[in-house]
């Protein structure tokens, strides 16, 4: 029993020395940036795990009257059926990160897969999926991704489907890339010499070097969930049954937020979601710059 | 020469004809993957006429095999024929669509412009004043629109602008009701209507061009002939947009192109914020309404203009780059 546990942490470690996540500890000391990402997303993270404990109500519940301004009871005031804004708010961080997160991994996922299977097949393979993925990024992002939900129907579900479907040909291309520069160099071609199985070189050499290229693509990617979600509850095909940023936003809109100037209606769900793009964003380049020196500086 | 750039377009022709039967593939099979018939979807206006519906039916084939049906739809898209909206009936979607394009061409050609040449301009003044306050304000600035909603940022300039001062009219493009007495009149009418949602795109869309020119300049002035030029005592001006730039605007010039489908998705939600009557504003009233030959309609005139603009951008890429002409 205790053998698989020391070999699962030897591989723990070794990926944390090829990955140099102690040197990262001490750059996050020093860069400004990443630790200002990294704050806000562990902030969130804290947020959407304790919404039960932090939000004074329940989101769904009518709790005062419609349109109430801020007071004690409702430190953000009251929506148009009598729903706390604030308690809305707190939930609203699981709906987003869970979409960020899922949308940001299914993106990921599909994009090395097909980087993957594009590089190391290569001829007929190779060229049909390069050219899905030209096919796939003229389509606009947005609208296609409105278009499948107002089909498929508005759930979380179905919105990070769709993210996956659109979102996944800049990370196939750069697997791609990196594949193909593999391919060439001299040292995989030792390891074969030395009769190095496919499975092996794909652990000890491929892999090693994928995870910094996708780490910070990863992250990025997160940005572009989160304000996806956001952007589709807002037109109306957010999941109902989640409070979400986007949603608040929604319902402010439609439900006449701004003839009565309920701005504590309007200002903090915007606010939320520029905070945690900003977030995801500042600890994504960071993660770019450090796994790529060449960067530094640049952004 | 001649040769290379006639296989560089052929090529291109072949993409853009694959590309547009996928996207009207993909508005062929959107409504045979949801629950229900086809018919439930294409011919169900709420007050449509059984005669109508008849009429639609037998137009699109819907009681027919399913290959049929797709030669069909291809045959009625070619001719624009995306069938009857169910919001505007008894108007057809493509009298519709073709009614609203006029002001998305114009809102979103202008701000797009402008963002580019701004973006462009900033970026490179950022690059020669790397790390100043001058840059990392423009940095931050970038970022922060990169992070932030647009519909939120619109729906900030429409409270602050609109409902607070009062310097900007609220919703639309003209004001409903008004006659003019020239032109001008109704130019100056609309210019005022676009102040707002114009500010918001032009926000949205700085960033990148503003990111990438400062990152690729960057780079370029470390070049011998830029610190040569710079070493002769030219303004800077001259130097960056005589000789920094001219290398660098082609990685320039394709990634505006990419960025032609985030701009039409900028569209939708300042025209839904600011109730402006484009295409965009219209997908989001086909969707609250679940008008289907309308969402489908939009979709595929939006997808098939940006696929034509990369086209046309492609065209003037091979035209710029001499190694596309000689390969």
């Amino acid at each position: 029993m205790t053998k698989p546990h020391s070999t699962q942490r030897g591989i723990a470690t070794r990926l944390a020395e090829k990955l140099g996540l102690r040197e990262f500890g001490i750059v996050l000391r020093y860069n400004k940036k990443a630790l200002a990402g990294l704050a806000i997303i562990v902030t969130l993270i804290v947020i959407a795990i304790a919404a039960p404990i932090l939000a004074p109500y329940n989101p769904f519940a009518i709790t005062g009257a419609p349109y109430e301004p801020p007071s004690r009871e409702h430190p953000l005031g009251t929506d148009d059926v009598g729903h706390d804004i604030l308690s809305q708010l707190i939930y609203g961080s699981r709906t987003s990160l869970l979409v960020g997160f899922l949308g940001a991994l299914g993106v990921t996922i599909v994009g090395v897969l097909i980087g993957l299977v594009a590089g190391f097949a290569g001829g007929w393979v190779d060229e049909v999926l390069m050219r899905l993925t030209d096919i796939v990024l003229v389509i606009p992002y947005i609208v296609f991704v409105i278009v499948l939900v107002a089909y498929l129907g508005p759930s979380i579900w179905n919105i990070i489907i769709s993210i996956t479907i659109l979102g996944w040909p800049t990370i196939a291309r750069m697997v791609r890339s990196y594949v193909l520069s593999l391919k060439n160099s001299l040292y995989i071609e030792a390891a074969r010499g030395f009769g190095a199985s496919s499975l092996h070189i794909m652990r000890r050499h491929v892999l090693p070097g994928l995870i910094p290229l996708v780490l910070p693509v990863y992250v990025l990617t997160i940005v572009d969930s989160i304000l996806t979600e956001a952007g589709l509850s807002f037109l109306g095909l957010g999941d109902p049954t989640r409070p979400s940023w986007g949603l608040l936003l929604y319902y402010a809109q439609i439900r006449g937020a701004f003839v009565r100037g309920m701005w504590w209606w309007i200002i903090p769900p915007g606010l939320m979601i520029t905070l945690t793009g900003l977030g995801f964003l500042l600890f994504g380049i960071s993660l770019e710059e450090y796994f790529n020196p060449r960067l530094r500086g640049t952004q | 020469m001649a040769d290379g750039i006639g296989r560089f377009i052929a090529k291109r022709i072949v993409f853009l004809t694959i590309t547009f039967f996928i996207i009207i593939t993909i508005n062929f099979i959107l409504p045979h993957m949801m629950p229900g018939t086809p018919a439930d979807y294409l011919a169900r206006g709420p007050s449509m006429s059984t005669k109508e519906r008849m009429r639609l039916i037998k137009e699109f084939g819907l009681d027919k095999p399913l290959w049929e049906q797709y030669v069909l739809y291809i045959k009625n898209v070619l001719r624009g024929n995306f069938g009857l909206s169910y919001k505007y009936y008894p108007r057809s979607v493509m009298d519709v669509i073709m009614e609203r394009m006029p002001y998305t061409v114009f809102l979103l050609g202008i701000s797009y412009t402008v963002a580019t040449i701004i973006g462009i301009i900033l970026g490179a003044y950022a690059a020669w004043k790397r790390n100043s306050k001058f840059d990392l304000t423009l940095v931050g600035l970038a970022f922060t629109t990169r992070s932030m909603p647009i519909f939120w940022l619109g729906m900030l300039f429409l409270y602050i602008f609109g409902v607070k001062l009062g310097w900007f009219p609220l919703s639309g493009a003209l004001t409903p009701g008004e006659h003019y007495a020239s032109f001008w009149g109704m130019l100056r009418d609309l210019l005022r209507h676009s102040v707002l949602p114009m500010t918001v795109i032009i926000l949205f869309l700085i960033g990148p061009p503003l990111l990438l020119t400062r990152s690729l300049v960057a780079d370029a002035l470390t070049e011998a002939y830029v610190r040569a030029s710079m070493a002769k005592g030219l303004p800077p001006r001259t130097v960056l947009f005589k000789h920094a730039l001219r290398p660098v605007s082609l990685p320039l010039s394709t990634y505006t192109a990419i960025l032609l489908g985030y701009v039409v998705g900028g569209a939708v939600f300042t025209e839904t914020v600011f109730d402006w009557p484009g295409v965009g504003r219209l997908i989001y009233e086909a969707v609250m309404r679940r008008d289907y030959p309308l969402i489908q309609g939009a979709f595929f005139i939006i997808a098939v203009s940006v696929l034509l603009a990369n086209f046309i951008v492609d065209l003037i890429y091979a035209y710029l780059d001499p190694r596309v002409r000689l390969q």
